[in-house]
């Protein structure tokens, strides 16, 4: 089970998605909303296709995702594991995306941040989505544990 | 064409660009040249940037000659002027720019201290011993942005400039050259100014230095003045104690006062008086010593008048002699002592009467030899105490003379009578035998002064 | 490669995303303060701590790092491989300035140590069409 203490960054933190090229090069791209079964050890982040084209093809390829989240408070977890499915995104998820933005772009405002620029990065909706089984979680807030590995 | 034209107008707005920093290094330059005011100079600086480059909150801190902190010289734009407030060096951006001497750009420094905060957080559960205190640096209470440019003079560092803003905006690089420039321009001024200063305060020390001198002076003259007179005092005192003759040799040098004797002619006198013993036992001391005082007076007049060295009174004895320090010659000096001792006869005579008349109930009477041979004179004793004396078979011959000698009598030698026989009347008298000569000595008695024609 | 138009999104405005791989071609996706820019065909990294992006290029030099310009808020992609490290010189003294610099202000001197500036050569530089 994906331990309770990872859920806050999970669903209120930005994040970032990364797989490696069989050649073991690397891409990676943005992630604009999440969802969690923590039951069944799986996340699914969503992506806009149309920046992160090389980044899809490969992850398709390989399945390996290293998956990175961060708070604006330097808390921040890297969850690694295999690619099940990329799918195109449901209303729902559309819509959960859309608050998680919203309340993201509100906090980078609040923090003095032009509103014009955040949305620009932001604003617009992601298309795909991204499932996979978590097998490692990392503690990836900078200190002296940074690096270390959560059991689950 | 319009490439041309395009190259033509990026060229024309690099050289506008460039006489305006010209007209910028210029305005400023001669703004701060133009006073020795370290305060002026400071603002008119900060100002300066402020009308060029919209710098909207700066300050400029100068090092301190501890080397160990800068102390924020001038301000512009901040609400707490903050004038004095120190910044160590090494902590913090301007701090760490003062160590290094180099320019510093910082952007976004609220994420860089948040995580820094996240980092100490995260230590501070596992092992905080290492951590110091967190520092409250003068400045934007909210900055995201800093510049801090070293003022360098040479290789010195003078202070450092520091310009700080709210919002997360990016400082050109083209404009660092020129601040830099200008940033240490002012170092050159601030530097002289501060040396101006320096000079001013030199200065005034120095005066302060020579009216502290002039006014010691005066007041050394008066000290000596005072000092000598104290020596005076004492050294009159002091003479009271040696005979003039050796007084004199003392002070005015001559004689070295180390342990130093010779070999000389002298002619030495004895007397003491008779009957005196009996008299201490009958008398109040206060009439004994006002007797013996008046005694001794009057014979050491009649001794310095004639030139004698006395060497010392033992009580109501006198020991004199002639020949040293000073001498007239032999002959001289015992004629001289021969007419001392005749005189002391007839003074002691006027004494005795004077003395009766007072209630004294003895008549005092004095007994004196005289001797002239070698003798041994000089500074005897030990390091510490000297005494300025004669000893030697001589001086015992003069001593039994004088014991030899009938009341108010003078008895001599026959070597003092070689030497005076055509001043004197005097009768020979019998052998006396003492001890250390081996030979028996004749004596002669002194009946009266031959009257000088 | 790099030029003026980037240059903003390398001064640490906005934090940037890197991805490395390791040998056994496990990615790996993490996030730092500054990519400092060195030439027009290098920039840097700077590393503190012992890391897992440090450990795979090590073994793998490809490494792929996204920047934002905090002007303009356009992101770039970058392509880069792993070339040296450098523990002395002017870059290092720059990082490590900008390192004591903070350090110091928040009473952690001594804890954050420069151990080395990791200079890696730029092989792509894309915007990105958001």
């Amino acid at each position: 089970m994906i331990p309770e203490l990872t859920m806050n960054v999970l669903t209120t933190g930005f994040g970032h998605v990364g797989t490696a090229t069989i050649d073991k090069k690397s891409y990676h791209t943005d992630t604009m909303g999440v969802t969690v079964d923590q039951q069944n050890d799986t996340i699914s982040c969503f992506v806009k296709s149309s920046i992160a084209e090389e980044f899809l093809k490969n992850v398709n390829e390989t399945k390996k995702i290293s998956f990175y989240l961060g708070l604006e408070t330097h808390e921040a977890y890297n969850f690694k594991g295999t690619l099940i499915e990329t799918y195109d995104l449901g209303s729902e998820e559309l819509s959960q995306s859309e608050n998680f933005r919203k309340s993201f772009i509100d906090k980078m405002k609040s923090m003095g941040l032009p509103e014009d620029g955040i949305k620009k990065i932001f604003g617009n909706p992601p298309d795909k989505g991204l499932k996979f089984k978590v097998e490692k979680i990392f503690k990836q807030t900078p200190g002296p544990e940074a690096g270390q590995e959560l059991s689950f | 064409m319009s490439d041309l034209q395009n190259e033509i107008d990026a060229i024309s707005k690099l050289l506008d660009r460039k006489s305006k920093e010209v007209e910028i290094i210029k305005q400023i330059s001669s703004q701060i040249n133009k006073t020795l005011d370290i305060n002026l100079i400071a603002k008119a600086t900060l100002l300066g940037m402020d009308e060029f480059f919209g710098f909207k909150h700066s300050m400029i801190l100068l090092k301190n000659e501890n080397n160990d902190d800068l102390s924020v010289l001038a301000t512009h734009g901040y609400d707490d002027q903050g004038i004095g407030a120190k910044v160590k060096i090494g902590v913090g951006v301007i701090g760490i720019v003062a160590k290094r001497k180099k320019l510093m750009r910082m952007a976004n420094l609220g994420m860089q201290r948040s995580y820094m905060q996240a980092v100490r957080q995260e230590i501070s559960q596992t092992d905080n011993t290492k951590l110091q205190d967190e520092i409250e640096l003068p400045g934007l209470p909210d900055v995201e942005s800093q510049v801090a440019i070293p003022m360098m003079l040479e290789d010195e560092l003078v202070g450092v400039f520091s310009v700080e803003s709210k919002e997360l905006n990016i400082f050109d690089k083209s404009d660092e050259l020129l601040i830099s420039i200008l940033a240490n321009q002012s170092a050159s001024a601030l530097q002289n100014a501060r040396l101006f200063e320096l000079e001013q305060k030199r200065l005034k020390d120095l005066n302060k230095a020579h009216s502290d001198l002039a006014y010691l002076n005066t007041n050394l003259e008066k000290k000596v003045e005072e000092r000598t007179a104290e020596l005076v005092s004492l050294s009159e005192k002091l003479s009271k104690y040696f005979s003039p003759q050796v007084y004199e040799s003392i002070f005015s040098g001559k004689l070295d006062v180390t342990i130093q004797t010779k070999r000389k002619q002298l002619t030495v006198f004895f007397s003491d008086l008779q009957g005196f013993t009996e008299l201490t036992e009958r008398l109040e001391p206060e009439v004994l010593t006002q007797l013996i005082t008046e005694y001794l007076t009057e014979m050491s007049k009649i001794a310095i008048k004639w030139g004698g060295t006395i060497d010392k009174f033992i009580g109501d004895a006198m020991l004199v002699f002639f020949g040293d320090p000073n001498s007239l010659g032999e002959k001289k000096d015992a004629i001289a002592c021969v007419s001392m001792a005749v005189e002391m006869l007839e003074k002691l005579a006027d004494l005795r009467e004077v003395w009766k008349d007072r209630g004294v109930p003895k008549s005092l009477n004095a007994r004196m030899g005289i001797h002239s041979g070698t003798c041994t004179v000089g500074n005897f004793g030990s390091e510490d105490r000297l005494d300025y004396t004669i000893i030697g078979r001589g001086v015992n011959l003069a001593s039994r003379l004088e014991s030899s000698s009938k009341p108010n009598r003078i008895l001599i030698s026959e070597d003092t009578r070689t030497l005076v026989k055509d001043h004197i009347i005097s009768q020979k008298k019998e052998e006396i035998y003492v001890k250390g000569i081996s030979y028996p000595v004749q004596t002669y008695e002194i009946s009266s002064l031959i009257k000088e024609t | 490669m790099i030029n003026e138009e980037h240059t903003p999104a390398m001064q640490g405005m906005f934090p940037s995303t890197i991805t490395t791989c390791s040998k056994d071609g496990e990615p790996n996706t993490s996030v730092i303060s500054q990519v400092w820019y060195v030439d027009e065909n290098h920039v840097a990294l700077s590393n503190q701590f012992f890391n897992k992006t440090k450990k795979n290029v090590s073994e793998n030099p490809y490494a792929f790092a996204t920047i934002t310009n905090p002007q303009t808020f356009d992101m770039y992609e970058m392509e880069l491989m792993f070339d040296h490290t450098e523990v002395e010189g002017d870059l290092f003294d720059e990082m490590e300035m900008k390192l004591e610099a903070i350090a110091s202000m928040s009473g952690m001197s001594g804890i954050f140590k420069l151990i080395g500036s990791d200079v890696y050569k730029v092989k792509s530089i894309n915007k990105l069409n958001l």
